[in-house]
């Protein structure tokens, strides 16, 4: 009788340890998802870690996403609010960052700027990652009466993922979209971001047709 | 025989109290200096140490030589290394990359709990006794009489790099274009003379870690900054008795 009760203490105790480990993994799983942000606007640079918020902290993705931050990475920075005095009045790192629930964020300017030393230091540490999966060469586009336009997936996936563009904006497979220029002054392919004012327009000719 | 006795109380006295507070301060100094000069220290070192270290000794206030007397405050803990100060420096005064006129230093606290890094800005301090100047064999760089910016003459400079040794705060490079050494000189070619009131690195700081304005002028902010005791202000290497025109100072 006795063996049987401890064998039931002792299953009933490995089931909820693995239990609670499956929970971390998880956890972690989101965490590496993050990773750290690295802010350079509107001053070089911030470094955000999720490590730290999240696991040591134990912070919960909720807590920020999406009500302060929204889930894709640096796109805080993109508004033109974020900046200190912001902070100040609640918003963003802010909210937290009251002097209450954690420093505020009129002190200890360095704790959270790590400068531009701190970031080369950083971006020695962590490169720059090409796209995983994708291309690596450019995607040279041909058309009649002016020169290749080149298109750098190298360049464009430092700041966007695949799902930034495909297969919303282009089909994945090479050439499949048939583009033209009239479709892009219309707000379509390249001309989504390209428009002037997230990214450089497309009547921009020798900006892509370089030759 | 019998002595007369003497009443000690009908005498006048001779303590301090005859001597009025001025001509004891006069003489004082006096014997500072000549202490000064024996123990080879420097004149001013003896006379009074604060005035080396800090501006809001009294004398020291009393005498900023120049007009303007123009001046730099680093509020320090306000510096985020964002390095818009460097930038504009070296668009504004043409300085080439492997030299600097202003640079940003970093120093790191480990153990320290929260903030474990600082950032130090530093310049040219404009020295009031510029070690720079005496060492200078041609008198191409001197310190100018109106403003009291340390000023490079580089058709004089033959460019024995005496004076970037005797630097103490190590703001002197040699610039190959100009064959000559160059050095911070508060933007006084470049923004001063042509009506502006700040320095670029000064107007290019995005947090005000760099107020710069004249001493002289007690309505100035870096008056204002330096003549109080609420928050220490201090300067680099007070040591070397350079009574440097570049304060620092947090909060």
């Amino acid at each position: 009788m006795k063996k049987t009760v401890l064998t039931i203490l002792i299953m009933t105790f490995v089931t909820v340890f693995f239990a609670e480990n499956k929970n971390i993994d998880a956890r972690t799983d989101g965490v590496s998802g993050g990773g750290d942000i690295v802010y350079t606007k509107p001053v070089k640079a911030v470094i955000f870690s999720h490590k730290l918020h999240v696991e040591e902290r134990g912070l919960s993705c909720d807590m920020c996403h999406n009500g302060l931050f929204e889930p894709a990475a640096l796109k805080a920075q993109e508004k033109g609010d974020f900046n200190m005095d912001s902070l100040y009045k609640g918003k963003y790192c802010g909210a937290c960052h009251d002097g209450k629930m954690a420093f505020a964020s009129n002190t200890q300017c360095a704790r959270c700027h790590t400068g531009v030393k701190g970031y080369n230091a950083y971006r020695k540490m962590n490169p720059v990652k090409s796209p995983i999966s994708g291309p690596k060469a450019d995607i040279v586009y041909t058309s009649k009466g002016i020169g290749p336009a080149k298109f750098s997936h190298n360049f464009h996936a430092k700041a966007f993922g695949c799902n930034d563009c495909h297969a919303k904006h282009f089909a994945m497979k090479k050439g499949g979209s048939n583009m033209k220029m009239d479709a892009m002054y219309g707000g379509k392919f390249c001309g989504t971001c390209h428009n002037g004012s997230t990214a450089s327009a497309v009547t921009d000719c020798a900006k892509c047709h370089k030759t | 025989m019998r002595k007369d006795k003497i009443d000690l109380d009908e005498f006048e006295k001779e303590d301090m109290n005859g001597v009025s507070p001025m001509e004891r301060r006069e003489f004082l100094k006096i014997g500072l200096a000549i202490t000064g000069i024996f123990a080879g220290g420097t004149l001013l070192s003896a006379v009074s140490t604060m005035s080396r270290v800090f501006a809001s000794a009294d004398e020291y206030a009393e005498k900023y030589p120049y007009k303007p007397h123009y001046s730099m405050v680093m509020r320090q803990d306000r510096c985020i290394d964002c390095e818009r100060c460097m930038e504009a420096c070296i668009v504004t005064n043409d300085v080439p990359d492997y030299g600097y006129r202003t640079t940003i230093l970093q120093k790191d606290s480990p153990d320290a709990i929260g903030q474990k890094r600082e950032f130090i800005p530093v310049l040219c301090n404009q020295c009031n006794n510029p070690p720079c100047v005496r060492a200078c064999p041609t008198k191409a760089t001197y310190k100018d009489k109106k403003n009291g910016i340390v000023m490079m003459e580089y058709k004089k400079c033959i460019g024995c790099k005496t004076c970037v040794v005797a630097c103490p705060y190590n703001a002197r490079y040699f610039n190959e274009e100009k064959h000559a050494i160059d050095k911070c000189n508060f933007c006084v070619d470049t923004r001063l003379s042509k009506g502006e009131k700040l320095t670029a690195c000064a107007a290019a700081c995005p947090a005000g870690v760099r107020i710069f304005g004249d001493l002289s002028d007690t309505g100035s902010e870096v008056y204002r900054l330096i003549h109080q005791i609420e928050r220490p202000v201090w300067v680099m290497r007070p040591e070397v008795g350079a009574k440097p025109n570049v304060f620092y100072m947090k909060g």
